[in-house]
Order: structure tokens, then sequence, then C-alpha cells
């Protein structure tokens, strides 16, 4: 009798075990892992087309002021300067959009929204939040996104660009922040690297993700930025905690910044 | 050799205990539903429901007994997801694969849990006997098995055992 209830108690350990290692094995995002073996090529073609559907959409403004773009270049230029060799082309663009967000496309074109640039401070912490978005290019976020949710076949096809309502529809689905919290933490270490090699100090990632907070608690109906993210606290301790090199020094970026931001404002929305 | 009671039969056994051991199961139920969120409820609603009952008849005992230790393993394996979603949403800790794969089977118990229930409900409101694997053969053996009784009140004096 004991010998047989010993068994069943075997059995159901076995079975239980048995189940959570299949669980282990499956691999939902097999997709996203299969998305790293598309070449850099195919994902910048990719780009393009999602590019140019948001140029077309009639909800979406791009500035295309050739004042505002050189002022861009100059705000920009630490992060061109100093990030690692990449067989990605960054280029930025500001969205005439009210939201707080940034997004990157695949390829390395990334947006920025005039509410979002309206509540960054200093060019430091644009700096560290354009740096974010490049490391979700670095890391290949962006197609693994794009991968799991539309699955490796819809990718791929897409690059052929005969979808064109399918192309509209990722460019919009974009715009939203929406990755993992391992994601965005490989992105927030890459961003706090490239800013210290730029002679920024972390910190200054911290204060921005402290005025998010109180956006937050201020019910800011434009904050889009990380809102999938319920809590920036352990974001703040990561950048506070940075360990910058013993000879570091910060560098003075000059007031290029508010130049900017006050020539923006003077822009017609 | 081990004795053990005789097991009554269907219509031997009254309405009331039919009724008294299906509740076991869904009483089970309801309690898992309001533990959820804290999976605690259901198991201090468990150990109640069967001290309330467990003097019933050999028939409902059984019943309660399997109910409550069945849902043991079920709870265990709760607190553990409990604790994953406490320290994912509170703790910021990473949702990893063997977390995933620890969900995955929770549920996957869960809904055994429930199934398993069910029928033995349905069974039991019938006057019939349901064996889960090892709980059903160990409250079998904890509520049939024939044990020798002292005289009630009466001391006894024992030689040690050597």
């Amino acid at each position: 009798m004991q010998g047989r209830m010993l068994l069943g108690l075997l059995a159901l350990v076995v079975f239980f075990g048995g189940i959570m290692g299949l669980f282990y094995l499956w691999d939902p995002n097999i997709d996203a892992e299969l998305a790293a073996t598309i070449s850099i090529e195919s994902e910048d073609d990719l780009g393009d087309l999602i590019y140019e559907s948001l140029l077309e959409d009639p909800d979406i403004n791009i500035y295309s002021d050739p004042e505002i773009d050189s002022m861009l270049l100059v705000i920009i230029d630490p992060l061109m300067e100093n990030h690692d060799p990449s067989d990605f082309d960054f280029r930025f663009y500001i969205l005439d959009d009210p939201l707080i967000n940034a997004f990157a496309i695949p390829g390395g074109r990334i947006f920025v929204g005039r509410g979002l640039i309206e509540l960054v401070n200093t060019q430091e912490e644009f700096l560290g939040v354009m740096g974010h978005e490049m490391g979700h290019v670095h890391h290949r976020h962006v197609i693994e996104r794009l991968a799991r949710e539309l699955g490796m076949n819809v990718l791929l096809g897409l690059a052929t660009g005969t979808d064109a309502i399918l192309i509209s529809d990722i460019g919009r689905s974009l715009l939203s922040t929406g990755f993992d919290r391992k994601s965005e933490k490989e992105a927030d270490e890459y961003s706090l690297d490239l800013l210290v090699k730029c002679g920024i100090h972390p910190h200054h990632m911290a204060t921005f993700f402290r005025r998010l907070n109180r956006e937050k608690l201020s019910y800011n109906e434009n904050l889009e930025f990380m809102m999938s993210h319920p809590h920036n606290n352990a974001r703040i301790k990561t950048a506070m905690e940075y360990e910058v090199p013993v000879d570091f020094e910060s560098v003075d970026l000059g007031d290029s910044w508010e130049s900017f931001q006050s020539h923006l404002a003077k822009e017609p929305t | 050799m081990t004795e053990y009671h005789p097991l009554p039969q269907p219509d031997d056994i009254p309405v009331r205990e039919k009724e008294d051991a299906m509740g076991a199961y869904f009483m089970m139920f309801a309690s898992v539903a309001i533990g959820l969120p804290l999976p605690i409820v259901n198991l201090i609603a468990a150990i109640v429901y069967y001290y309330l009952n467990k003097d019933k008849s050999r028939y409902v005992n059984f019943h309660a007994l399997q109910s409550l230790l069945s849902q043991l393993p079920t709870t265990v394996i709760n607190w553990g997801v409990f604790y994953i979603l406490i320290r994912y949403f509170f703790w910021e800790d990473e949702f990893t694969r063997i977390h995933m794969a620890y969900i995955g089977m929770a549920v996957v118990a869960n809904l055994l849990y429930f199934i398993f229930s069910i029928v033995a409900a349905v069974k039991a409101r019938k006057g019939r006997f349901y064996y889960f694997v090892f709980f059903g053969s160990f409250c079998y053996n904890q509520v049939y098995k024939i044990r020798e009784e002292r005289p009630q009140g009466k001391a006894e004096n024992l030689p040690p055992k050597i």
C-alpha cells in the first residue's frame, strides 16, 4: 500500500516537473530570436518603407525646417562622435506632437515628439533619452519586437513593400514604446555607457526619470514615453549608482539646448 | 495484515452525507477564488471545513480530507506564483524563462485540480468514491483503516518499544 502511494507521489512530481520542463523548453520568442538573422540591409529597407509611410501619414507631422535640422545635428553631435562603430545609420527627426514620446524604427531612424523636448531641461538629459533609443536600435529590439508581433514570415514579406496598409499600421504601432523590461534595461545601459563616453554624468538620466515620475503623478495626458513601465525607480537607482571612471570629467555642452528649445517654441504648430 | 472498514455503497449513504461530501470540493472552489490574490484563505477554509465535517461519517471524512490534502500542492505552487509576481511588480525583478515555466506549470496544476475536483464532487454527490492519484490512497488509508481503539478515559501502561 505504502509503496503504491509513494509511486503515485513520485508520478505526480515527475508529471509536474515534466510540465515545467516543457514550458521551459517551449520558446514563444523564437521569432524574436530569429530576427537577429535579418540582415542590416533588410532592416534598413524596412525602415525606409516605414519612414515613407510616416511621411505620408496625415496625423504625423515631421518638422522639415533646415534650421531645426542643423541645430538638432549640433545637439546630437556628442552621441554621433562617441557611439560605438555601428552598422546603423542613426538619423533623428522631430515630430510636431505634444506627446512626451520618443521612438525608433528599424534601420536607425529615431523620432522625438515636441512634448518631450519641452519637458527635457538640459541637453544632457536629451542625449540620455536619445542614447536610450539608439540602444534599442543597437540591440535590435525594434526588429525583434516586430518579429514577435507579426511573425518572421510576415516581416520578411514586408521587405517587398507590397502591403502599404500594413507598413503604415506598423509605423503607427511603433509610436508607442512597448519593450519588455529586459530590453529597456539594455537600452538604459547602452545610453549610460554612451553618456559617460560623451563626458556626461549618468546622474542627468536619473534627473530625467525623476521628472517623468512627477509627470506621471500629475496625470499628464501627453505622457507616452516609458508608460509601459510602472516603476522608474530601479532605473533611477541604476543611473545614480553607475560607476564613472576615476578620470571622468564632465564636458560643458554650452547653451545650444536653450536656443534650440526657444527656436522650436517659435515654430508654428 | 491491515484491515479496513467496509466501504459504504451508493444506496446506503444518506443524501445529506452525499451533499456534505460534494460540498467539500465545491467549497474549495469558492475559497480558492477568494484566496487567489493571497493563497492562504482557501487553506484556512479547507481546514475549518474538514474539522467541522470529519466526524459526520467516514464517507464525508474521506472526501473532505481528500479535498483538503489535494489542494495543498496547488496552494504551495500558487504561493510561488504570488512570490514571483510580487517580485516582478514591486521589486522590479526580471521575468525569466524559469519564472515563465513555473507559472505555466502552475496554470496546468490549477486547471487539473479544478477539473478533478469537479469530477470528484459529482461522484461524491452520487455516493461514489473517486480516488485522486496518491491522495486517494492516502485518505482511504487514513479514514478506513481499522485502528485499535483504547477504552475512553482509561489509562493504559505499555512496555517500551524494544
